[in-house]
């Protein structure tokens, strides 16, 4: 055990200088830490200034929706535990670093010290969690109702530990079990994950059933959740959901026993986990060197990174079939390769573009009340999701940037390679107007007319001036893994693409609203605004990108 | 000495080691030379205990891996291909770490000292490991290696990155273990230097030994005279090698 404490401490004192002697990374650490340390104090404040009730009052109970809470509680520890445990079929939650797999593994240190050292600093981040979320989300509601934090709190803690701690051990058990025994064990998984599935599956349907006489969707879940197969199947996941509740409604002797039932399970999967004879290293193995290229990534990881790791995990091999083709030569290339690199990476996620903007259209069919006539005013959220859109385009522009010792050195002007590198995102952004306002045509007819048409026609411009603008600072403050520069790239990306979008907001009120223009006019106007924008903001871009050091952090 | 006997791992269904056997004898350098994803780091792995194999036997010493763990891992030396060590340690901590570990710590200050001025550490041994460049977290992880008193040097790919000053170094260091009677096990890509510096060679492809022996007895075996070299040998065999197909656990 010794070797594995000294490296403990020496790691958590190194940290700690390591944080203090850089302003970069101890600015952050002592604003997330007052802020955790205001919430304690604030905490600590409640419990000591007001009156404390501990006695549970008949009478105030009747007012709060106690089942209720219990019932959210015990279904949101149904649905994680369910998940935790399933995903430990296909990947591991116990996790080593690379350091500990090259130079702590082939020691002679035994597996289950190792083991031991891991989990008990698992279980006491888990234990800070908990008390953090707890402080932060249930004290001021405890504080409203006049409820004690101490002692019942300290119940209500230790036993979502206790249960989070048992389904956790679950979870590295069936791990490392159906890694090893895989083949052998192949059939009783599946029939795991079918009895994971399929039990609560049962419970649900009972539910939808009684709703179907009843017509009633809470008293349907209420018939859900106390079915006798979630009974079983989730005990410890109802007796934690009763002992959460103590702060208002106190302890049973009954629950006390639950209590100490939770804790016996968390023990008893705890020995049963280290008694396993597996090689616990192998598992971890994978998802270890993973973790490791997304660290060495920290802070530089693009959405655009995140699908060519989920593309890799998928093993994806083929390029799709139906991509653009290879056009143009010089900066048209350039762009043709940034419409097909997104395109690849992007193509999984149409489908769910294109489902969210049908859930859009028609949720605003249904909630944008018809008499009023501003169902036609919707296309204007068009112009706000570009400018959004425009925002995040300044990650991808940065990322970009890592290819920079590439295209700088191809004979290309700066600004055609910013405007190449902008049009994609312009092109995109547009189309998914496009297909939004395709939806809005067919599912809310009171949206048809010149201002759909107009919307459509200005997105490529709005586009243009906005995402230029949120260039700029990503060209000035270019390193993404430098948390202050991500911030103030991002705050003024902001207030630059804020700036750009003002001339269309003032012109098109003015226009339309003073003038009484034409909308086809102001279309014109307000596009020729943003194009002039656009260039102007590529001409920066351009001279910032030309004196872009790609070798320097 | 390394006996290593029918060695087999499947990764899920893909098999990556096919029932490889060889023997690494006292005072023997054996070079693990293979075309990428040959299998080479996974019989490493398999030895030092970091991943099970799926069949097999590994023993050193006459201790064997699957019942006497602890025993086998105090005998290995093991350099990983990419070392990434405990970036918040420095580099005195970690040698430091590394003794505890294998609990080698008498004259550990002057083991250290003399490994760290051998891989130029020395100056930077009270820095952090992030703070190093690739070259000298590599050899930070060949010092870990050579810290404590092993009878096995399992190597993976370990002159890649380092300068030719750390490359002699470790030579001397490997030249030297061998007459001391250790058994060293080197991984390479890097022929010319196997071809110098190894007893023995083995030739992996798709996860089997496609020839093992001196350099005279591979020239032999690939059918060419004396005065080809090990890359036209290698090249000659892993062509003419067995392919594995994935097939299934029987």
């Amino acid at each position: 055990m010794r070797p594995l404490i000294y490296l403990e401490y020496c790691q958590l004192v190194n940290s700690l200088k390591n944080t203090v002697r850089s302003p970069k990374r101890l600015i952050p650490s002592l604003i997330v830490g007052a802020w955790i340390l205001s919430w304690l104090i604030h905490s600590i404040l409640l419990m000591s200034t007001e009156p404390q009730i501990i006695a549970p009052s008949d009478e105030f109970l009747s007012y709060l929706p106690v089942e209720t809470i219990r019932l959210i509680t015990f279904i949101a520890l149904c649905i994680g535990s369910v998940f935790i445990i399933y995903s430990a079929f296909n990947s591991s939650l116990l996790v080593f670093s690379i350091a500990q797999i090259d130079f702590l593994f082939p020691t002679p240190i035994s597996r289950r010290k190792v083991l031991l050292i891991k989990l008990l600093k698992d279980y006491l981040k888990y234990g800070l969690w908990v008390v953090l979320i707890y402080f932060v989300v249930c004290t001021p509601l405890l504080h409203g109702i006049r409820r004690s934090l101490i002692p019942w709190s300290l119940v209500s803690i230790t036993s979502i530990l206790a249960f989070l701690i048992f389904i956790v051990n679950i979870a590295h058990t069936i791990n490392i079990v159906f890694t090893f025994g895989y083949e052998r064990l192949r059939q009783l998984g599946i029939l795991i994950k079918v009895m994971l599935l399929g039990l609560p599956t049962g419970a649900l349907g009972y539910g939808i059933y009684h709703y179907a006489i009843t017509r009633d969707i809470y008293s349907g879940i209420l018939f859900a959740a106390n079915s006798p197969v979630a009974d079983a199947l989730f005990a410890p996941a109802r007796w934690c959901s009763e002992l959460f509740l103590a702060p208002i409604i106190g302890v049973t002797p009954e629950e006390w026993s639950h209590f100490a039932l939770l804790w016996l399970l968390a023990a008893g999967s705890l020995s049963v986990l280290l008694t396993r004879k597996e090689n616990i290293y192998e598992p971890s193995l994978g998802i270890s060197i993973k973790l490791a290229r997304r660290k060495q990534m920290k802070g530089s990881q693009t959405y655009m990174d995140t699908r060519i790791d989920a593309l890799r995990e998928k093993g994806t091999t083929k390029a799709c079939r139906f991509a653009v083709p290879p056009f143009g030569t010089g900066a048209t290339a350039l762009l043709w390769k940034n419409l097909v690199l997104k395109y690849r990476a992007y193509r999984g996620q149409v489908i769910f573009i294109f489902l969210l903007s049908l859930l859009t259209a028609y949720l605003i069919r249904r909630l944008v009340p018809q008499d009023l006539g501003l169902a036609k005013y919707v296309p204007l959220l068009m112009i706000y999701v570009i400018w959004l859109l425009s925002i995040a385009a300044q990650a991808e522009i940065k990322s970009e940037l890592k290819f920079a010792n590439i295209i700088k050195s191809m004979p290309i002007a700066a600004w055609k390679i910013m405007l190449v590198q902008i049009a994609g995102p312009i092109i995109y952004s547009s189309s998914a107007v496009f297909m939004f306002s395709v939806l809005l045509w067919v599912l809310v007819p009171e949206s048809r007319g010149d201002l759909l048409i107009a919307c459509n026609l200005l997105a490529p411009f709005v586009g243009f001036a906005n995402i230029s603008a949120a260039t700029i600072p990503g060209l000035l403050y270019p390193d993404t893994k430098d948390f202050a520069q991500n911030y103030i790239s991002g705050m003024l990306g902001f207030v630059f693409t804020t700036l750009a979008i003002l001339p269309t907001i003032v012109l098109g009120v003015c226009f339309i609203v003073l003038f009484k223009a034409s909308i086809y006019i102001t279309v014109a106007i307000i596009g020729v605004a943003n194009l002039i924008i656009g260039l102007i903001g590529i001409s920066i871009a351009g001279a910032i990108f030309r004196k872009f050091d790609p070798t320097s952090d | 000495m390394l006996n290593v006997t029918n060695l087999t791992k499947y990764y899920k269904r893909k098999l990556a080691v096919d029932s490889v056997s060889f023997k690494v004898n006292d005072g023997e350098i054996i070079g693990l030379l293979g075309p990428n994803g040959a299998g080479k780091t996974t019989i490493l792995r398999c030895i030092t205990g970091i991943i099970q194999a799926t069949d097999g036997n590994i023993e050193i010493d006459g201790f064997n891996l699957a019942e006497q763990e602890e025993e086998v891992k105090r005998r290995i030396a093991f350099v990983p291909e990419v070392p990434t060590p405990y970036e918040l340690l420095t580099v005195t901590e970690h040698l430091r770490f590394i003794a505890m570990a294998y609990q080698t710590l008498e004259h550990f200050d002057e083991r250290a000292t003399e490994l760290m001025r051998r891989f130029d550490l020395y100056e930077k041994r009270d820095d952090l490991v992030l703070s190093l460049s690739k070259g000298m977290k590599q050899k930070l992880a060949i010092a870990c290696a050579f810290i404590h008193e092993a009878r096995v040097l399992l190597l993976d790919e370990p002159l890649i990155g380092i300068d030719p000053k750390g490359v002699h170094e470790l030579k001397d260091m490997i030249f030297t273990a061998k007459q001391d009677g250790k058994s060293v096990l080197i991984s390479t890509h890097m022929l010319d230097t196997a071809e110098r510096l190894c007893d023995r060679i083995i030739i992996l492809k798709s996860g089997s030994i496609v020839a093992e022996g001196t350099l005279e007895e591979l020239h032999h075996r690939a059918k060419m005279g004396d005065d080809a070299t090990l890359e036209d040998v290698f090249l000659t065999l892993t062509e003419e090698g067995k392919s594995v197909e994935t097939t299934n656990i029987p």
